[in-house]
């Protein structure tokens, strides 16, 4: 456990770079097909005719692949133990079929949990952009991280 | 949203989405896929943790309310048009907030999930659409809340 990065570890300000991670029409369909069945993410013609202008992942799909990506940067060499919530997600504008999706991560705080022992919050606000620099998601909320002195 | 147009949409409405089931097998692959943290992958991290076990990821319990809400809102549609209804373009959500997870899911839970609609309004930039709030929750057979959050759905107008 030792070798995991702890409460004390993190500071606001500290940002970890996310992704890049591209997103296959495949990807986008077998996601959709279990969780969001709407025409405009799991069937192409419906999708060229639809607000959203393309095939485009779910918004739950997208915000999926933003937590995968903050596990990949830091979250699985932290010794986190889960969230109790979020406070906003926000779906910007579409991801398209051929996205590459990057991002950032910002720690905006770190806190001892006040109920329980050897625990800590930390704050965060996440973004995924495409590479035309336009951001597609963004995320606010919280995860527990054990502390390193209880 | 439920085929309705913005002008129909009442206040105060509330749908019962029917139940998502959570698997041991899909609990471990989502969490692989999506949130592969110790607490979720690996046993002895999980028993160590918070929950003493393993759960299913907060994002997993979410879309499991999103498959249950596009599922009824299909079956809505379907059932209007099979009555001779017009049925509006189905809008996109620019998101939600006050996401909370009070309690875990397990493999073997099956959740209940509903939404109720909390408010409306026109869209001045977005000319024949409105905004419609919803509050959306999901609970335990026991009546145990999983998870709630507040959020936005673009629906079309009539009008």
């Amino acid at each position: 456990m030792s070798d995991l990065l702890h409460l004390e570890d993190f500071a606001a300000g500290q940002i970890f770079a996310l992704g890049p991670r591209s997103i296959t029409a495949n990807e986008i369909i077998a996601f959709a097909r279990e969780f969001d069945q709407q025409p405009f993410h799991v069937d192409e013609e419906a999708a060229r005719n639809s607000v959203l202008g393309g095939l485009a992942a779910s918004g739950w799909h997208t915000t999926c692949l933003l937590t995968r990506l903050m596990c990949d940067a830091v979250l699985t060499r932290s010794a986190v133990l889960g969230s109790s919530g979020m406070d906003e997600v926000r779906w910007l504008r579409p991801v398209l079929v051929g996205d590459v999706l990057s991002g950032e991560m910002h720690v905006t705080g770190t806190r001892p949990s006040g109920s329980k022992a050897g625990l800590g919050i930390l704050t965060f606000e996440s973004f995924l952009a495409g590479q035309d620099g336009e951001k597609r998601t963004e995320l606010k909320g919280m995860v527990f991280v054990r502390r390193r002195t209880p | 949203m439920m085929g309705l147009f913005l002008e129909e949409i009442e206040i105060g409405r509330r749908f019962d989405l029917g139940t998502h089931h959570f698997t041991e097998e899909r609990i471990r692959s989502f969490s692989a896929q999506f949130a592969p943290v110790g607490f979720h992958v690996d046993e002895a991290a999980a028993h160590g943790g918070l929950f003493g076990e393993r759960v299913a990821a907060g994002w997993h319990i979410c879309c499991g309310w999103m498959a249950c809400f596009v599922e009824t809102n299909m079956r809505e549609r379907a059932r209007l048009a099979a009555e001779g209804e017009s049925l509006p373009e189905i809008g996109p959500s620019p998101g939600l907030c006050n996401l909370r997870w009070p309690s875990p899911v397990h493999a073997g839970d099956g959740i209940r999930y509903g939404v109720m609609f909390t408010g409306k309004r026109e869209l001045k930039s977005r000319p024949g659409w409105g905004m419609v709030s919803i509050d959306a929750d999901g609970r335990k057979s026991d009546g145990t809340t999983v998870m709630t959050f507040a959020g936005n759905v673009m629906v079309a107008r009539r009008g």
